[in-house]
Order: structure tokens, then C-alpha cells, then sequence
């Protein structure tokens, strides 16, 4: 299992997706029944662009 | 077969009103067919939850001993309108703060306030007879203030357009992040949960149409700005792009920030997650046939916004099937898309007025005045030379 780069505060996050455009790699992805979103850690390149997009501040680099 | 407002509000009383969300009609429907699904159904439940730029709040402090006449007013470092009476202010939500800019705007200050916490309020004048007091510096709450409330000029688009981006360089938007070479297109309503998508035609949504808002029961308090009935429509009525829209009240003490939160949009500015849920009462057959619309039935169109200018080009038309799938083809090239208005927790608000209504805690309020269904558009602003064309108010 991958280690995880980024941390996301799940009672706050609004699952709006917006990260999701930020992600190049497809680590962010929102799931097509529930629309929650979901991190593949396997994926993500530790780019930050995540981060930055958040629009609720809700995405943290972990280290 | 019809029903009147006043007999689902009966049932509602009684605790018998049969209550379902705009998704979950469209299967209800293939089941038992249309006429079974009138006599069964009285109300659908439809909601959005979306960045939704153009709102703010009016609040009244109080007066202070001696009074001030407020000219200038700032919440946390945010500005506030002061052109109003003494101690009335409007807050707008992407008013950026002075220390932190976009990463704390009004959205932050009105969101704070629903959370009970305390902000700073800082105002100065010139000081009159009446209000001598030239400067005043004080801490404030909702319980301290008086009215506090939500007034949105323009929330709840129906129907809203897609983003995309054919230049080589990424574009931060109010569409969020278009990246270059058209990788990725952006779209931002709910789709066949969206309000004014399941009542095409205003039959029910219009003026004094109580709704959910923020967590509170508000109201519709008027068209919304930019409101445009004049777009063409598809075959089920559906506006082709962003049509008409909602002028919106509530009642900031009643309202939760699990559903309208402040929003940061990278590059561009603040915003505010406004949720908003509308019942919508299903009186007859051709209510019924309106809320049983589907993502597949919905178009709108692609803009390209790398051409900065008021009218962009058209890429594609799509229809929102296609939007959620997470991919739309274009020119043989799959291209991802992603939305900026969360679907789940429109799914949230939709179930929870589902819930409020079935407990008879939210009844329903026919509106006291239609919208225009079809108006004359929409104006836009011309730049001329102020100084030769305009010299009748010569007002300088």
C-alpha cells in the first residue's frame, strides 16, 4: 500500500471536486455513485497542485 | 388528477405526504408509470449545492452610546457597504479582507458569524449632532446584533454552461482550473437534481416559494440578476445555458455552515457554497413529467475560454450523462471532466428536505407571484466616451 502524501479532512471536505481538476495524475477522482471523493495514494506525484485548489482549505501535504 | 397546495399541505400535517428526491422520481416513474405515481407522490425534492458568488447578508449592530453613523465598516478586515442607514451594513461574499485577502473574505466573516464565533468590528465617521461618536472598535456576535440575514441577488442558476480551455497555458477561472490544450472541462449545477431544471416553466418556483437555504427555511424574494428567460430551449422546456435565477432570503441564525461554507477559487477570487433545497409540489401530470427530467435530457454548452471576451466560442454542446460519465469526446479525443458543484452533498440537502417535509417541519408556500417564463434577455454593457454621449445629468 502506498504512503500517503496528502491528508484530507473528511468532515469538512464538501466533495465538490474541484481538487479533482487540479489532478494531473488521477489520484483525486470523485466516485461515480456516491460522488465522495477518493484518493489512490499509488498516484499521487506529492505535486501540491491539490493544495492549492482546495477551495475550504481542506487538503494538507502530510510531512 | 390534481392536487392543491392546500391539500399536500394537509397531508404534510398529518404526517402522510409522500415525499421523494428529483433522482430518486425517475425510477419511481419507470416502475409504476405516470398515472399511479400522481396518485402516489405529492412533493419531489430538488437542491444544489455550488459556489454561488453573488450573495451576502444585511446585518443591523445595534446602536452604540454615544451613536455612530457608520462611513466606513469593516468585519475582520473585510469591507463592508456603508451607504446604508447609521448601523446597516451588507456584507458581499467575495469581498476580499485586507491582511489576507481572497484567503478570508466576506464568505469567511457571514460563515463565522452562523458559527457563533466573534468578529471584529471596526467603523469610522465624520461624526454628526445626532451621531457624535467618530470611531468605534468592538467585538460583535450573532447573538449580539440584531437582524442578520442572508440576501443573494443571484443564487441557483438553471442550467449553467461548461468550461473549457484551447490555449497552451492553464487559466485559474470562476470555473475553477482550466488546464491548457483542453484537458479537462468544468460544469457546475446538479444536474436532474437542480430547482429551476425540474419546474422548467416556474409553475411553482417563484416569489414567496419557501425554500431551503443555508440550513434555514428562507424564501424566494425575487427574479434573480441576469435572470434570462429568453435562452432557446430544448424539446422538455430545458434552458440550452444559464437562464433564470434566483434572488434568495434567510434567516443567518437558523442556518448551519454543514451547508453553505466559504469558498477560496485559486487565482480568482472567494465565493460562498451556498445549499440550497426547493420542494417542489407535484400538482398534476405535467409537474410530474417535468421533475422525471434526466441528466441525459440536459444540455448545455462547452465555452472556450481561453477567448477573453464577452461572447466565447462554442466547442460542443453536451449533455450532463456526458458530463458525469467523466469524460466528453471531442474531435476523437477523450477529455475529463470535473464539476465544481458537489453532488453529494446536493444529494444531502434534497434527502434532508425529504425528511423535513415528511415530519410535517417544512411546509409548503405557493408563490405569491409568477416568473416571467420568457423575458427579453439580457443587456450587455457598453463602453462609450461618458463625456460626449451623456450630458444631460451634468451632475459634476
Amino acid at each position: 500500500m502506498s504512503k500517503e502524501i496528502i491528508s484530507i479532512n473528511k468532515k469538512e471536505c464538501v466533495h465538490c471536486g474541484i481538487c479533482t481538476a487540479a489532478c494531473t495524475t488521477g489520484a483525486l477522482t470523485l466516485d461515480s455513485n456516491t460522488w465522495m471523493l477518493e484518493y489512490d495514494a499509488s498516484k499521487c506525484i506529492n505535486c501540491g497542485l491539490c493544495v492549492m485548489a482546495c477551495p475550504l482549505n481542506v487538503i494538507m501535504k502530510v510531512s | 388528477m390534481r392536487k392543491s397546495y392546500e391539500e399536500i399541505n394537509n397531508r404534510i400535517k398529518e404526517g402522510k405526504a409522500v415525499v421523494v428526491t428529483a433522482e430518486e422520481i425517475i425510477s419511481i416513474v419507470k416502475e409504476k408509470g405516470i398515472e399511479q405515481t400522481l396518485k402516489e407522490v405529492d412533493v419531489v425534492t430538488t437542491a444544489t449545492f455550488s459556489p454561488m458568488c453573488s450573495s451576502g447578508a444585511f446585518l443591523n449592530f445595534g446602536h452604540s452610546d454615544p451613536p455612530i453613523r457608520m462611513e466606513k465598516i469593516t468585519l475582520n478586515g473585510v469591507s463592508a457597504y456603508s451607504g446604508l442607514a447609521a448601523v446597516d451594513t451588507y456584507i458581499g461574499a467575495t469581498e476580499p479582507s485586507e491582511r489576507d485577502g481572497i484567503k478570508y473574505a466576506g464568505s469567511h466573516v457571514i460563515c463565522d458569524l452562523i458559527d457563533g464565533k466573534p468578529v471584529h468590528l471596526k467603523a469610522s465617521s465624520n461624526g454628526t449632532d445626532c451621531y457624535p461618536r467618530k470611531e468605534i472598535d468592538t467585538s460583535i456576535t450573532l447573538d449580539s446584533i440584531n437582524e442578520a440575514y442572508l440576501f443573494s441577488p443571484r443564487n441557483c442558476y438553471q442550467n449553467y454552461a461548461a468550461a473549457t480551455n484551447s490555449s497552451n497555458k492553464t487559466l485559474y477561472t470562476y470555473m475553477g482550473i482550466l488546464n491548457p490544450n483542453m484537458d479537462n472541462i468544468t460544469y457546475c449545477t446538479s444536474g436532474e437534481l437542480s430547482p429551476l431544471v425540474n419546474d422548467p416553466y416556474y409553475r411553482t418556483i417563484g416569489i414567496g416559494t419557501r425554500i431551503f437555504i443555508g440550513g434555514a427555511q428562507g424564501f424566494i424574494s425575487w427574479q434573480g440578476t441576469q435572470f434570462n428567460t429568453s435562452r432557446e430551449r430544448s424539446e422538455k422546456g430545458i434552458p440550452l445555458g444559464p437562464a433564470a435565477t434566483l434572488a434568495v432570503i434567510g434567516d443567518l441564525r437558523m442556518m448551519n455552515t454543514n451547508y453553505i461554507k466559504p469558498a477560496v477559487i485559486e487565482n480568482y477570487g472567494a465565493s460562498m457554497y451556498v445549499g440550497i433545497g426547493i420542494p417542489i409540489p407535484i400538482l398534476d401530470e405535467e409537474m410530474l413529467r417535468h421533475v422525471i427530467i434526466e441528466n441525459k435530457d440536459i444540455y448545455t454548452s462547452v465555452f472556450d475560454y481561453s477567448v477573453q471576451r464577452r461572447e466565447r466560442p462554442v466547442v460542443c454542446k453536451v449533455n450532463y450523462e456526458q458530463l458525469r460519465s467523466g469524460f466528453v469526446e471531442i474531435n476523437g479525443k477523450n477529455i475529463r471532466t470535473n464539476t465544481l458543484s458537489s453532488l453529494y452533498k446536493s444529494r444531502e440537502i434534497a434527502n434532508k428536505l425529504k425528511e423535513l417535509i415528511t415530519n410535517g417541519e417544512f411546509m409548503l408556500q405557493e408563490p405569491i407571484q409568477k416568473f416571467p417564463v420568457r423575458n427579453n434577455g439580457l443587456k450587455s454593457l457598453e463602453v462609450c466616451d461618458y463625456e460626449k454621449k451623456d450630458k444631460v445629468n451634468n451632475y459634476e
